[in-house]
């Protein structure tokens, strides 16, 4: 975000912002970030006499927990309510004449600069007049700058109150604040050869669907995602045909709990929110021994749970739904003279 | 037929409730083992229910009566050519206490395990040890008569690794090149967690140094938990290095609170 000197200066600019865009409620969860400023140091009208008493507090509601690394992003909230102690207290549901919430969020979704405007009619640049009330807070520690600021005129009386100095209220969200994608998409990157010994294994990508931000730098890791077994059949092995029991080669029937960096390639680079490569495959000794012990074709197929991790906190949330990370379908096979990888049902078949 | 039995009995011991083939006596937890590899099936399902790291590795099964021809059973193909075999097992009980055995009495329940899989007639002789709060079971080193001369434990073997930034998957792929050519057995990767190991990098090096000890060093380098099983064929001796992670470890916290 720009730095910008004044409230009424940004006030302009903020008129020529970008149209405004709305965050599609698709999830149940809910994240409350709530608002406390710091006290006002100049006031006038009513508001001389409690001046260092008045500071603003007040909370928004987003569907979802806003992503990290998002760069001047505008939002209307489900719900929303400010309040400067005194005479100003604007929320949802009063048909304000100016609503304009715009932030930038973090490497790690934490809020790092705010710009929340209110009025009740749309009298700007001019604020305090025409029985308005208007509320404005702004951050940007980063840029050195921020304040807020309050004020009425009705014709009783009139009031308002300023935070001069660039000090900054502090944010707390309650609900659900850690960040997660709405799903990935998979894609083939390529087949192995990344060593020697795994030219038959696939190499996938996947690109995490989000509506703004970007993950990048984030941690994803992989779950199994088999349905719970109890009792003799789990040591049968189901899911992979080509093992048996004695083979030299363990059971493959799920995924290993690996990890990847959203943002960073393994072999391959990814773009913005992609991470891989995900290895899908058998060694070509695995491929060999199989055939050489008469198994093919045969293969295996199992469930894998995406997770992403909350760089706050450390906790680990999946995302998405079937093939889209929650959960996906993982699986290779065996031909005679073919070797098959599948990701999140998406599958590549290569001569070997 | 014994496949299928095998698989249907096998490896009973993380399941101690719903399972016919255990049952409480005198406070302890009976279990029936029945698997080509018995130890080892014990030693991963010990693993997950006690969080211990258990490495195993097979022996050579050099001498016939140690195998079984599963041919028929496993190959789909009907071919006759290669033959099959595996290791040879019969199905054995064993006890396990009623609480989790101290950080002193892990070694002596292995042993407890491969003595009762000996009374049982399987085959393979086996040492328990502890290195490094890493328990090994390995094959012990005996004299075998006739054509079969004094067999050693595979990881027995020195190698030497060349002094470099290496990915664990590329460090791994020369472990087991220098393992084959030390010790003229073939040895290959098998089951591994690879997107790990090709993440993680490090300074690696050896120089006439124990096989088993190097690559017990660089797994832990890796992360806690990693084990492996190293599997022979007895139908050409091969060896497949399957490493895993123990199942008891490296879980999250649940803690939602967060202030942006």
């Amino acid at each position: 975000m720009s730095a910008i000197g004044n409230v009424f200066l940004r006030r302009i600019l903020w008129l020529a912002a970008p149209i405004l865009s709305s965050l599609v409620p698709t999830a149940t969860a809910q994240a409350t970030y709530a608002y406390t400023g710091q006290p006002y140091q100049s006031c006038g009208g009513t508001y001389v006499p409690i001046c260092s008493q008045l500071y603003i507090t007040g909370s928004f509601t987003v569907p979802e927990a806003l992503p990290p690394n998002l760069q001047e992003y505008q939002f209307a909230p489900t719900e929303f309510s400010f309040t400067d102690s005194a005479d100003v207290t604007l929320g949802s549901g009063q048909g304000l004449g100016v609503q304009n919430f715009q932030v930038y969020t973090d490497a790690k979704a934490n809020l790092s600069n705010w710009y929340v405007v209110l009025e009740v009619n749309n009298v700007l640049p001019n604020t305090c007049q025409n029985y308005n009330e208007y509320l404005e807070i702004y951050g940007w520690p980063a840029g050195g700058q921020g304040g807020d600021s309050s004020c009425y005129n009705n014709p009783q009386s009139w009031g308002y109150g300023v935070q001069l100095t660039p000090v900054w209220g502090s944010w707390a969200c309650s609900g659900d604040c850690e960040p997660t994608p709405t799903g990935e998409k998979t894609s083939f990157d390529r087949w192995g050869a990344i060593q020697g010994e795994w030219a038959t294994a696939g190499l996938w990508n996947a690109k995490l669907s989000v509506q703004a931000g970007n993950f990048d730098n984030f941690i994803v890791r992989e779950e199994d995602g088999n349905p719970p077994t109890v009792g003799p059949d789990d040591d049968k092995c189901p899911r992979d045909t080509c093992w048996y029991p004695g083979s030299r080669f363990k059971c493959f029937n799920k995924v290993n709990g690996d990890q990847w960096t959203v943002g960073q390639g393994t072999y391959d680079p990814v773009g913005d929110n992609e991470y891989g490569q995900d290895v899908v495959g058998w060694s070509t000794h695995a491929v060999n021994y199989y055939r050489r012990k008469g198994r093919a074709p045969c293969g295996t197929e199992f469930k894998q749970i995406m997770e992403i991790q909350d760089p706050n906190t450390g906790n680990w949330n999946a995302y998405g739904g079937e093939n889209t990370g929650n959960s996906n379908t993982v699986g290779v096979k065996i031909g005679k003279d073919t070797v098959s990888s599948t990701r999140a049902g998406h599958t590549r078949t290569e001569r070997y | 037929m014994k496949i299928v039995s095998a698989a249907m009995f096998s490896m009973l011991v993380v399941s101690l409730t719903a399972l016919s083939s255990s049952s409480q006596v005198a406070g302890k937890t009976q279990i029936i083992v029945d698997d080509p590899r018995p130890i080892a099936s014990v030693a991963e399902k010990l693993e997950a229910l006690y969080g211990w790291v258990i490495s195993y590795e097979d022996p050579e099964w050099v001498v016939p009566s140690e195998t079984q021809d599963v041919t028929d059973e496993v190959r789909r193909d009907h071919a006759t050519m290669p033959r099959v075999l595996i290791p040879r097992a019969s199905a054995f009980a064993f006890r396990l206490p009623a609480v989790k055995p101290g950080v002193g009495e892990r070694v002596s329940l292995l042993q407890e395990l491969i003595s009762a899989s000996e009374m049982a007639g399987n085959p393979g002789q086996f040492r328990v040890f502890e290195s490094d709060g890493v328990l090994h079971i390995a094959p012990r080193e005996k004299e075998v008569s006739g054509p079969y001369s004094l067999q050693a434990a595979l990881l027995e073997t020195e190698i030497s690794i060349a002094e470099k930034d290496w990915n664990t998957l590329s460090v791994l792929e020369a472990f087991c090149k220098e393992l084959t050519k030390n010790s003229g057995r073939e040895v290959e990767l098998g089951i591994i967690p690879i997107n790990t190991f090709v993440h993680h990098h490090g300074l690696y090096k050896a120089t006439a140094m124990n096989a088993r000890d190097f690559l017990s060093s660089l797994l832990s380098r890796v992360g806690d938990g990693y084990s492996w099983q190293l599997f022979c064929d007895p139908s050409d001796r091969s060896y497949a290095l399957n490493i895993h992670r123990s199942l008891a470890t490296a879980l999250p916290t649940e803690d939602k609170s967060r202030l942006p």
